[in-house]
């Protein structure tokens, strides 16, 4: 019965293992009870709380940080790869465009299926709750826009680290203000398939940019750099692990009922 | 009906149960036997959305209470479905 608990997300056994424990000990355990435990351990894992999780939110943010070192790294690559081995690596950079499109998107659809519960809450005490955090991405993504005018119109190694300084800033300042707002909102039904969807593309952008990685090094190996796949693993790898922790432990709670 | 978030505040509504007193409670007036797992699945929801809260654990038995808004929520589900049995009580006749 134990290990049928342990099916359960973490914070989901420490509020109702022990009744749940209590009620299974207290009747014969068929198969069929055993099956409707699982299903709805899985339902808990996939479900979770419906809220917007913060930590999905920053998972994608940190993986984008990769994804854009990862586009900067990979620019004019086909020009050190001969045509014949081209193939490969052509498919693992479709994949990870594709991958990275779909995750996007699921993070957009969640966006917007929040949106008109978030602007209902603006009137209802969200916007003195979020305001502090609204200005400051605001004002950060405006000092983004003037680092990105002066590389455009003076150039410099100084202006572009700058630049890029300022538009991780903006992005994880309008990461903070949404994860902000969300902990405010009603749950949403998809959220849990919107996690998967969003963990999943992660997993598949990782698998395709190793693919790539391996095969360019492979035919031009001085083109990929130690020091930026240190930093597109380092973004990538703390997104995923912090995405995959909100898919492997969702918070107890759930669905509209009745 | 089957829906064991309405079970569960239509057997709470005779007083607070704990999960083996509503399994026994809802086989004996809907004639539906929930699983362990779905029982405490819609008793998460329900505690999520405050229509249930828990009363004072005895042993690992820990009681249920509807709350005012679980009163709210099951009478507007009664009417809705009084409104349904009574359109299907109208029309039967008529297309048999």
């Amino acid at each position: 019965m134990r290990l049928l608990l342990r099916l359960y997300p973490r914070r989901w056994r420490e509020r109702y293992g022990a009744e749940l424990l209590e009620l299974l000990e207290s009747e014969p355990v068929t198969w069929r009870v055993r099956v409707d435990v699982v299903v709805a351990a899985v339902r808990e894992r996939v479900h979770g709380s419906g809220r917007p999780e913060p930590r999905v939110l920053w998972g994608w943010s940190l993986f984008v940080v990769g994804g854009m070192a990862f586009q900067k790294t990979s620019e004019h690559w086909q020009t050190v790869i001969p045509t014949a081995d081209r193939g490969i690596p052509t498919a693992a950079f479709d994949a990870v465009q594709a991958a990275a499109a779909i995750g996007a998107a699921a993070v957009l659809v969640g966006v917007l299926l929040a949106l008109p519960a978030f602007l209902h809450d603006l009137g209802n005490g969200g916007w003195a709750a979020v305001r502090l955090q609204l200005l400051i991405a605001s004002l950060a993504t405006v000092t983004a826009a003037a680092a990105l005018v002066t590389v455009a119109l003076s150039g410099g190694a100084f202006s572009a680290w700058a630049l890029v300084a300022s538009v991780v800033s903006s992005l994880f300042a309008w990461t903070h203000a949404a994860a902000t707002a969300g902990r405010r909102l009603p749950p949403l039904r998809v959220h849990g398939y919107l996690t998967l969807a969003v963990a999943g593309s992660m997993v598949a952008v990782m698998t395709a940019a190793a693919v790539w990685t391996v095969s360019v090094a492979s035919a031009a190996p001085s083109f990929v750099g130690h020091a930026h796949l240190a930093v597109i693993a380092t973004f990538t790898f703390a997104g995923l692990a912090i995405a995959g922790s909100a898919v492997r432990s969702p918070h107890a709670g759930g669905r509209a009922m009745p | 009906m089957n829906d064991p978030g309405l079970l569960i505040l239509t057997s709470l509504s005779s007083g607070p149960k704990h999960g083996h007193a509503l399994l026994r409670d809802i086989e004996e007036f809907a004639g539906i036997r929930l699983g362990p797992g779905t029982l405490y699945g819609a008793i998460t929801r329900l505690e999520t959305r405050g229509l249930i809260e828990p009363l004072g654990a005895r042993d690992r038995r820990q009681p249920y209470r509807l709350t005012p808004a679980g009163e709210t929520a099951l009478a507007d589900s009664l009417a809705r479905l009084r409104r349904i049995v009574d359109a299907g009580a109208t029309r039967l006749p008529a297309t048999t």
